[in-house]
């Protein structure tokens, strides 16, 4: 059966879908495409539930920016300031 | 007049103006310009080198490196993507002396699951010339019946942690500016010297192997 065909008589592909999920997420999708993958995503709760899961894990990185990560040790500054000073003919 | 790259985030006129007080030597600017931007570099150090005390050399010579370099910033680009640019350079020589030993199980993995359909297998789609070729026929689990306690413990994040460590080098490196330190496209593009497209193209491919390894989790606790 002809891709056009297939499309319109039964939508577009799921893999397809999932394929432009961050282009979709960006923004970078030409507007018909996107108003193509929101009608998708209204009647198909599959891409629906891997759009959100998609989601929860960009989020989910993002809490990773709350890690603990140590400041810089007292004798590393002093030297990364003392070279700054040095260099600045200070 | 700096001329603007084609992609990148150019510095800001109060970014300019910080360049001016750091080359004047304005020691409190500086001190300020390191205190701020120290907890990202380290983060971003700790995913290429393989212990946090590396982690931190790595940092200091990136700082090192800034301070020589100092006069040569154009603002063509914002500080922070500039750093990063040193950083990354910091990094990748040690990392290639002193690389993460990856399991090979984790690296044959990784590779599996690089394939722009999300992380989801093939199986997870109709094959074949059938009407409904490419939609699901095992669709994924509605995870907004995760509780929330769950979905953001600290071993779920141990294991979002231990996945992006697991990429590869420019997939790990675009996930984490973009989703854990939360810069934009353009800023990414700038300090991995990379197109607006080809960034995507990465950044979906890690989001799909965290993705897939968070399924994995949390479908294997169930």
């Amino acid at each position: 059966m002809r891709r056009r065909l297939r499309t319109r008589l039964f939508g577009v592909p799921c893999r397809e879908v999932i394929g432009l999920l961050t282009d979709y997420l960006e923004g970078a999708l030409e507007p018909d495409t996107a108003a193509a993958l929101d009608r998708h995503f209204a009647r198909c709760g599959g891409c629906t539930a891997a759009l959100e899961q998609f989601r929860l894990t960009i989020e989910l990185s993002g809490a990773l920016s709350e890690d603990d990560v140590e400041a810089l040790p007292d004798d590393v500054r002093a030297e990364v300031m003392a070279a700054f000073r040095e260099s600045r003919g200070g | 007049m700096v001329d603007d790259p084609p992609w990148g985030a150019t510095a800001s006129r109060g970014e300019r103006s910080l360049v001016e007080a750091l080359r004047a030597g304005d020691e409190g600017a500086f001190a300020d310009v390191v205190t701020a931007n120290t907890p990202w570099l380290t983060r971003l150090a700790r995913q290429y080198v393989p212990t946090d005390a590396i982690a931190m050399d790595v940092v200091q010579d990136t700082w090192l490196a800034v301070v020589r370099g100092i006069d040569r910033f154009e603002g063509r680009s914002s500080l922070r993507t500039w750093i990063a640019r040193i950083l990354m350079n910091q990094a990748r020589s040690r990392g290639v002396s002193e690389a993460r030993t990856v399991p090979f199980t984790s690296a044959a993995v990784s590779s599996a699951h690089d394939d722009p359909a999300g992380g989801f297998d093939d199986d997870r789609f109709i094959t074949g010339r059938r009407p409904f070729s490419g939609h699901w026929s095992r669709p994924p689990d509605d995870w907004s019946t995760i509780p929330e306690a769950r979905l953001a413990s600290s071993e779920t994040l141990d294991r979002v942690r231990e996945a992006i460590e697991r990429l590869p080098e420019q997939q790990k490196a675009v996930i984490t500016l973009r989703d854990v330190e939360g810069w934009t496209a353009a800023e990414v593009c700038d300090a991995l010297g990379l197109s607006e497209g080809n960034q995507r193209v990465l950044l979906h491919r890690a989001r799909g192997t965290v993705r897939r390894a968070l399924e994995d989790y949390l479908g294997a606790t169930a």
